[in-house]
């Protein structure tokens, strides 16, 4: 074990612990990982989840749909936080880009302490559901959207960030 | 693949989400991974830790009630840590930093963004067979090196106390 500099802070090398694997099992290991064959099968197991992702997706954004309407903005933040980890396997990435953005902002109200305004959230369901069932979900009107509802966050987080240092 | 010698090879998967679990699962045993260990936390993954000895670990950051991080303390630091050198890659799709820096700072050894891609696996995955980074213990962390690349190149300036000492040693 090799003390580096100020003894501060101790380097501890590889050999120090057990290696992962020999090192046969290592360069076979690697080897593999740069096959065609391992590519060929990941991208396939890949494709072959999307059509299932998309519907748990879809599922998800009735499920956020109805979190919405009750006003439940912790089951809000759960559903969001569900879609926003699947979509993009699910070849729906707008609507996991939309999803991160309303979960950040559920992150930023709250660390606030300040109540989400039900406006901003139900724009987000609304455009989190209607993307996810659209066919061109991936396409231009996603992104905008997605850029729209982002500079519609950051103007209302600033005005929160203005009301909360005029208190103080 | 013929009968490999890393048919022992075996990974455990923390994940809270039934779906994402499966993809990984699959995706596992599409890379030639024939042993894979399922949790959905890092408090039952700690015990199959224990019990089960994984080679290396693929996480998620968000679950309860021992989160990523929060599991990823106990590997590293725990005096009853069957293993606390072994690699955790973190799957996340946070996008805050505050959260990634966290989870650095538990001792992570690679993250692996969502949505998943095949290139992106394949990285993180050779990255901790191929090039194992040493670990650090100093008063705040036990780890992974979080300093990734030494660039011979770089004219300075150090920053660090024993950049500084290392640098004086060597002329």
């Amino acid at each position: 074990m090799a003390k580096s500099g100020n003894c501060a802070r101790e380097i501890i090398p590889t050999d120090h612990w057990p290696a992962l694997m020999t090192a046969r099992a290592a360069t076979e290991f690697l080897d593999a990982l740069k096959s065609d064959a391992v590519k060929r099968r990941l991208d396939r197991t890949l494709s072959a989840r999307r059509h299932e992702l998309a519907d748990v997706v879809r599922q998800g954004a009735r499920r956020l749909e109805d979190a919405a309407r009750r006003g439940d903005v912790q089951a809000v933040y759960d559903e969001a936080h569900e879609i926003r980890g699947l979509a993009g396997n699910a070849g729906l990435a707008a609507s996991g880009r939309i999803a991160d953005g309303l979960c950040r902002y559920l992150d930023t109200v709250g660390q606030a302490e300040a109540p989400a305004d039900s406006g901003i959230v139900g724009l987000h369901v609304g455009s989190i559901t209607r993307a996810a069932n659209a066919s061109d979900e991936a396409t231009r009107l996603g992104t905008e959207v997605d850029e729209a509802l982002r500079a519609l966050v950051r103007r209302r987080l600033s005005a929160l960030s203005a009301r909360t240092h005029n208190r103080a | 693949m013929t009968a490999a010698s890393f048919d022992h090879l075996r990974v455990l998967i923390v994940e809270d989400n039934n779906h994402m679990r499966a993809l990984l699962r699959s995706l596992m045993t599409a890379l030639g991974i024939k042993q894979v260990i399922e949790c959905t936390d890092g408090a039952a993954a700690y015990v199959e830790l224990r019990e089960k000895k994984p080679d290396f670990v693929l996480t998620d950051l968000s679950m309860k009630p021992i989160d990523g991080i929060e599991f990823t303390r106990m590997v590293r630091n725990a005096k009853d840590s069957p293993n606390p050198y072994i690699p955790i890659i973190m799957v996340t799709g946070h996008t805050e930093r505050g959260r990634v820096e966290a989870a650095r700072d538990a001792g992570v050894t690679e993250f692996l963004a969502k949505p998943i891609t095949v290139q992106n696996l394949l990285l993180r995955v050779a990255e901790i067979v191929e090039r194992p980074r040493p670990f650090v213990r100093c008063a705040t962390y036990f780890g992974p090196d979080r300093r990734r690349h030494k660039d011979d190149d770089y004219a300075g300036p150090w920053r660090r106390q024993d950049d500084i000492t290392n640098d004086l040693a060597i002329i």
